[in-house]
């Protein structure tokens, strides 16, 4: 199969690849460019532990193209942290203990934070509602509504 | 009053985790690394005529293949090897008779994934189909298909429990209630799939292996004795696992077939299994549960027969751990003075059983609480009311750990539950909105810490070793297995506490290998937390001896007059600090003629068995319409002994009663059983867990009956949130429309049937006294 050169940027770096037409996002990210916070739970879109932002929105990575997202700018968890300092959500998500196994936890965080983008002061139906793609089989969710609440009232003042 | 332990500090792999720098096993990459795929069986039941793997091993990039005649004829129980528990040993890695669909047939290492999962397609394989049993009823029929030769009627294992004279006992009953029961089986689900990556060394002739274990000590030997190679050196390492609960204690047929790969190719090679694989790969066992109970007019249970028939699946793994304990933990919880209980492990061609957070208890627990709301019906009192007059006391026989039971907070829990939940209100609950019913509902449970006891041999051990080094830092080493329930989190501020340095001073390794970490069981029974911690404990106060003695000699002062708080070393009589740890630390170890480094070692054998136990009421709206289910919140009450992170045991219980939730309404593992036995179930968008919408409120408090045995006081807290919730799910439906749910789960087409059932009878009611 032929590949093709894609450009993208991610975590604010430029990465150059040459990725095979039926390449996922996902396998880029994991195999190529050694980005691992990014999660295989299932493959076909059910379980959202392989979420990365893309151009701030969250998308799946194992059901987008590679090809798809060139010129794109892509967002994982380990560019959430800014010199040495942890965002506000992932501080939230540790005080509170908002994860056990951390397993589906950078999708959850980074889906947090396009929730907060659009919505600085989400009430819990509307977490739950914007969460819902990203399964989490440990924590029973509590805490993690808790740590996005959290996060928002902090990122407020 | 502790300073470190009951505190809710954030976890030590905390940073790492909210990074995504935490590497999991699925994340490793060796050099040189090949790709391994299985051929697994798309039939329930077969036998392999023919296999031709000539076009695969002809592919470019394939380096192995290998199918059942490559494979050890050995076969093994992959559970635990603990005498009579491994019993049967039925299971090779690779078979040319497959009983249950994703049974392993052959094996492939290739470059890449793609490749590997090519080759696989290229194996040509000849099946004669051969009938398939799903269902242990008719499992154990004659005539029905045999799985095993050795194995009548397909029981796998059998247990039976009798005291007094149960004909004796019913006579002598006032009232007596019986019935029959369903469960289901479901799938552990955990979020990262299982991966094995091996690796051999010719040389060292050593075999390393990554794996997604739960119990990376016991898996050395059980590899060692599939493969038949008592020669090679085993060491296996286990990064912390995204998720498990309970279903990685097997040893898999892929850990096998990865390891024949690696051996026969010389090159690392990495197994990652699909969705659809960890799906197939085993299960919780679905159940027939039946129970009579007899009871006096005052309420006092007089007698009980009970029977389990245990779906155990293709193999018996852990059959008889897991259908054993349930039994023993009712008579445990219940004062019963006659009973007749048998239980049957059945093999049936489905994926074999393994523990899934509470053993078998979720079931039994399910059939064994409705029918005690049953007789509080039928005797007109509380369910409340009836449980307090039969539970256990302190000092009355645990069953399951064959010793006396130490604390017991279920008195408590009970009080302080329906305190919580405002019980007395359920009588004049208003009842009815529109097309919803509301109602609530109770059960109970009594669990374990451990399997302590509970078999002749066994001595569930865990070791722990700790150095006090020279910069006054504490590093605490164990095997301990990290499954996502904060483990080490918990050591380190046991560890701090005993020492008397602050908690991140405590240092770990978020890993385990068995090549310099001392033994551990593993993870499972919910056992860490007590095992270990106690071997933590008792190697931090070594530590803290000998570091006292060398200051007692260094200040000239009595030993009993020294102590530590917050890493400094201070006299007991005025509180006046002498130093840091660090300066006697490193006095000890580089600057003195003291013995050197000071370090603790302990290797634990559990005595007793510290039971946990608790109450949950569960409030539900049913649509009597659409016959759907809403659990709205549920109220619980746990004895966790001590909490020695509070924050951790919350997240425990949140996500227990969330798994129970979705175990009491949605999770069920189906097969085409018409057809070729194939698993429907094989992704989440047919499976389906809990997501962010059915997520209760969940209000709960702790019973701290700080067990004498207990690691500090705790008690195991990972399993029990999960055991009651589908029981007081199904007492509130009960109480919302007067209809009794039998069958797991309980979705909408069943309560449906039942209401209309339930309308029907009460109708006919009507035309008999109409015609009388």
């Amino acid at each position: 199969m032929d590949r093709k050169f894609i450009r993208i940027i991610v975590n604010g770096e430029l990465k150059e690849a040459y990725v095979k037409p039926n390449q996922t996002l996902l396998e880029v990210l994991r195999d190529t460019l050694d980005i691992t916070s990014v999660k295989y739970g299932c493959g076909t879109g059910d379980c959202g532990n392989c979420t990365v932002l893309v151009d701030g929105k969250p998308v799946l990575s194992c059901l987008t193209l590679a090809t798809t997202v060139d010129g794109k700018e892509i967002l994982t968890v380990e560019g959430l942290a800014k010199d040495g300092e942890l965002h506000t959500l992932q501080k939230k998500f540790v005080e509170l203990g908002a994860f056990q196994c951390g397993y589906c936890t950078p999708a959850m965080i980074l889906t947090a934070k396009s929730l907060l983008d659009e919505n600085p002061n989400p009430t819990v139906e509307e977490i739950k509602d914007y969460m819902s793609g990203v399964l989490c089989r440990c924590t029973g969710y509590v805490k993690i509504i808790d740590a996005i609440l959290a996060a928002a009232k902090e990122m407020k003042r | 009053m502790y300073k470190v332990v009951g505190k809710g500090v954030p976890r030590k792999d905390a940073i790492l985790k909210v990074t995504g720098r935490l590497k999991f096993t699925t994340d490793l990459k060796l050099p040189n690394m090949l790709h391994a795929k299985l051929l697994r069986s798309p039939y329930a039941h077969a036998k392999v005529e023919s296999i031709d793997a000539s076009r695969a091993e002809k592919m470019s990039g394939v380096k192995a293949v290998i199918t059942f005649y490559d494979c050890p004829k050995i076969k093994f129980n992959p559970w635990l090897d603990a005498p009579h528990w491994v019993k049967p040993r039925d299971k090779m890695i690779l078979t040319d008779h497959p009983l249950c669909y994703g049974d392993a047939i052959a094996a492939v290492a290739a470059i890449d994934e793609e490749t590997a999962e090519n080759a696989i397609e290229a194996i040509e394989v000849k099946y004669k189909v051969l009938p398939a049993v799903f269902d242990p009823l008719e499992a154990i029929k004659d005539g029905a298909p045999l799985l095993h030769e050795d194995y009548e009627r397909n029981i796998a294992v059998r247990n039976s429990w009798v005291k007094g004279n149960v004909e004796t006992g019913f006579r002598e009953a006032d009232i007596t209630v019986s019935d029959s029961f369903k469960t289901q089986d479901q799938q552990h689900a955990p979020l990262e799939c299982n991966c094995t990556i091996a690796n051999y060394d010719p040389l060292l002739n050593r075999l390393t292996v990554y794996t997604t274990t739960q119990n990376p000590f016991p898996y050395v030997s059980r590899l060692k004795f599939a493969l038949g190679r008592e020669d090679i050196d085993v060491r296996v390492i286990t990064h912390p696992l995204g998720g498990a609960f309970g279903g990685r204690h097997e040893f898999f047929q892929h850990d096998g077939a990865v390891a024949l790969l690696a051996l026969k190719t010389g090159r690392p090679v990495k197994y990652w299994a699909t969705r659809e694989e960890v799906m197939a790969l085993n299960k919780r066992y679905s159940a027939h549960v039946e129970f009579k109970l007899g009871a006096k007019r005052d309420g006092s249970f007089v007698a009980l027969e009970g029977k389990l028939l245990a779906n155990a699946g293709a193999y018996a793994n852990c059959t008889f751990a897991n259908m054993s304990m349930p039994m023993d933990l009712i008579i445990t919880q219940y004062r019963i003075p006659n009973f007749n209980l048998e239980a049957y492990g059945v093999y049936t061609n489905t994926q074999n059983n393994t523990p899934l957070r509470g053993f078998g208890n979720p079931q039994v627990f399910f059939a064994f609480e409705q029918l005690v709301d049953d007789l509080a019906e039928k005797l007109n009192v509380d369910p409340v009311e009836l449980r307090l007059k039969n539970i256990a006391k302190v000092g009355d026989a645990n069953y399951f750990s064959k010793t006396k039971i130490t604390t017991y907070g279920l008195r408590k829990c009970l009080e302080v539950v329906t305190e919580k939940a405002d019980w007395e209100r359920r009588n004049e609950l208003k009842k009815e909105e529109g097309s919803r019913r509301k109602g609530l509902g109770l059960a109970t449970f009594t669990y374990i810490t451990s399997c302590a006891g509970s078999t002749e041999g066994w001595n569930e051990s865990s070791s722990a070793i700790i150095y006090i080094n020279t910069d006054g830092t504490v590093t605490v080493i164990t095997g301990a297995c990290e499954l996502g329930q904060g483990i080490y989190t918990t050591i380190a501020q046991m560890a701090a506490e005993v020492i008397g340095v602050p908690y991140e001073k405590v240092k770990l390794e978020l890993k385990m290998d068995t090549l310099w970490q001392p033994w551990d069981w593993g993870s499972f029974a919910s056992r860490a937390n007590y095992v270990v911690g106690s071997a933590v404990i008792k190697a931090a106060e070594e530590a803290k001896r000998k570091i006292l003695k060398v200051a007692s000699k260094k200040f000239k002062v009595e030993e009993e007059y020294l102590d530590i708080k917050n890493g400094n070393i201070y006299d007991v009589r005025d509180q006046k600090e002498y130093c840091t740890l660090a300066e006697v630390a490193h006095y000890a170890t580089e600057t003195s003629n003291e013995p050197g480094q000071i370090m603790g070692a302990y290797n634990f054998v559990p005595r007793e068995n510290p039971p946990p136990s608790g109450a949950q009421i569960a409030e539900v709206e049913v649509d009597v319409e659409t016959g759907e289910v809403f659990v709205k919140r549920v109220i619980a009450a746990h004895d966790v002994g001590k909490a020695i992170n509070p924050s951790i045991v919350a997240g425990q219980i949140h996500g227990g009663i969330v798994m129970g939730t979705g175990y009491a309404l949605k999770e069920k593992l189906m097969w085409d059983e018409a057809g070729t036995g194939v698993l429907l179930t094989r992704l989440f968008t047919d499976y389906k867990i809990p997501t962010f919408h059915e997520v209760p409120v969940i209000d709960f408090a702790l019973v701290e009956t700080n067990d004498p045995f207990g690691a500090f006081g705790s008690k195991g807290v990972g399993e029990p949130p999960s055991i009651p919730t589908a029981a007081a799910i199904a007492n509130a439906i009960y109480h919302a429309t007067g209809v009794r749910i039998k069958e797991l789960p309980i979705t909408p087409d069943k309560v449906l049937s039942a209401l209309k059932t339930h309308v029907l009878e009460a109708s006919n009611r009507h035309k008999r006294k109409d015609i009388a």
